[in-house]
């Protein structure tokens, strides 16, 4: 036995451990990420001497700001209760966090005992292992695309690349299902504890597109937050049953 | 196309520094959830192995997905640039979207003899910027957001709330994709499809005990509600 080392409890570990490595990593390719986007146009601009004015530039900037700030600011946030920390870090580097990232997650921690736990380190090991895997094997496949390209799509008849549009309905079954699942393989009793979160979030977005349109980037935040908020009147009515039960 | 030829091969060199980066990031998360594995035994071998088989399997479906609009990309801002953008967060449709307001901000159309090398710089600058904020946001929340969580796990009496928040924020996201992605009638026919897939290789896993057929569960699933979805959308059309 090491010390009192292994005396913590998961959640210590978790908290006093994990999590700061967790950031180490982030950060750190985060900011070496950043560098890299900025490189090319510094390069091509003032060192091979391309000319772009300014004033074109800040066009673009103002352009794509105006309809990106709220993705910037709002989807970490929603992705983070879900994916956690490293979860979060391998979906706004690697990308395509709902496409690949979160059933992926999903289905690697819906088999653990404490796959609700998001405290618990073993729950996002299992996440990452499997999040590991689904990059290297994305840049794969993207490498092998872009290299063959036009080739491949000559060969695939239209109607195989019409299915592809099907990918996301197919994924959100899979999320609800996965994350609805106890580890026995029930399904409808968590999915009736779920249900009240899934409306609330489909009404938000709902409220976002047709009645307050000038919130419409910041719609997949407004959703989750009034989830949290409806998760909080229940958890405040569990605790008081919990308490009228001693 | 004289521009995007011209520049390609510089841009494949910096896509190819910058998809390092996305490499590193997931070998060093790798390294350190293997490290604690070994500290604390969570998993073993042969789990690893289904975890690392699952993640594998499950992007296939999403990432053929991207190949169309990938290769449209290809045909306007070259192959390098493209490599970059879509290896590197871009969704492939949000990255056709920035190249053409970048474009369209300067009045260039592309293919046109006007989308000078200019042009082809200003366009991957405009997706460049378009994700950059995210490197800067990302790290600030989730620093916050971890912190936060400790102080609220702190009071030991009580249960957490987190699992409540973690439940709410999932459904929340959820519910708020399928007001988009199933408002077409043939997409719950998709929906439906994979969610039965689903449930069957869910309750077949539960009762059998065999492992293996979940980390093949999102790829047939997907195979299945595509299929079927494709079918019926030509025999009503």
């Amino acid at each position: 036995m090491e010390n009192n080392k292994n005396n913590l409890t998961p959640h210590e570990e978790f908290h006093q451990n994990f999590v700061p490595e967790v950031h180490k990593i982030g950060i750190t390719t985060m900011v070496l990420a950043l560098i890299l986007s900025v490189l090319p146009t510094v390069y091509f601009v003032f060192i091979k001497g391309i000319e772009v004015p300014l004033s074109a530039f800040l066009a673009v900037v103002a352009a794509i700001a105006s309809f990106a700030i709220g993705m910037w600011l709002s989807e970490p946030a929603a992705f983070w209760p879900v994916l956690g920390s490293a979860g979060t870090y391998f979906a706004f580097l690697a990308g395509n966090a709902s496409s690949m990232r979160l059933p992926v997650a999903l289905t690697a921690r819906s088999s653990l005992d404490e796959s609700n736990d998001m405290e618990h380190p073993k729950v996002h090991i299992a996440m990452i292992i499997a999040l590991f895997a689904s990059v290297v094997v994305n840049l794969a496949i993207l490498l092998t695309i872009v290299l063959i390209g036009d080739g491949l799509i000559a060969i695939l008849p239209d109607s195989v690349l019409a299915a592809f549009g099907f990918v996301m309905p197919c994924l959100l079954a899979n999320n609800i299902i996965m994350r609805s699942k106890d580890k026995d393989g029930h399904i409808v009793p968590g999915f009736i504890k779920l249900l009240p979160y899934l409306i609330s979030g489909l009404a938000a977005q709902w409220l976002v597109k047709n009645v307050f349109t000038s919130l419409s980037s910041y719609g997949t935040l407004i959703a989750v937050v009034l989830s949290i908020a409806v998760a909080y009147v229940i958890y405040q009515q569990d605790l008081a049953k919990q308490q009228a039960g001693k | 196309m004289g521009a995007v030829r011209n520049l390609n091969g510089e841009m494949w060199m910096f896509a190819s520094l910058l998809i390092i980066v996305v490499v590193l990031q997931a070998v060093w998360f790798l390294r350190l959830a293997l490290k604690y594995n070994k500290k604390y035994n969570y998993f073993s071998k042969e789990d690893v192995g289904h975890l690392l088989k699952l993640g594998a399997t499950s992007v296939i479906g999403p990432a053929f997905s991207v190949v169309v609009v990938a290769i449209s990309l290809i045909a306007l801002v070259g192959s390098g640039l493209t490599f970059m953008r879509v290896g590197v967060i871009g969704a492939a449709s949000y990255e056709m979207m920035i190249a053409t307001i970048a474009s369209e901000t300067i009045g260039v159309q592309f293919g046109t003899p006007e989308f000078t090398e200019s042009v082809l710089v200003l366009c991957g600058f405009g997706m460049a910027f378009a994700s950059i904020p995210y490197f800067i946001s990302t790290p600030i929340e989730l620093v916050l957001f971890d912190k936060a969580s400790r102080q609220v796990g702190k009071d030991k009496n009580k249960p957490s709330f987190m699992p409540y928040l973690g439940n709410a924020a999932m459904m929340g996201l959820m519910g708020s994709f399928a007001l988009s992605y199933l408002s077409k009638p043939i997409n719950w026919v998709a929906f439906i499809t994979a969610g039965a897939v689903v449930i069957g290789i869910v309750k077949y896993t539960a009762k059998s005990g065999k492992k293996g057929l979940m980390d093949w569960c999102i790829t047939i699933a997907m195979l299945c509600g595509m299929a079927v979805a494709q079918v019926v959308s030509m025999m009503m059309a």
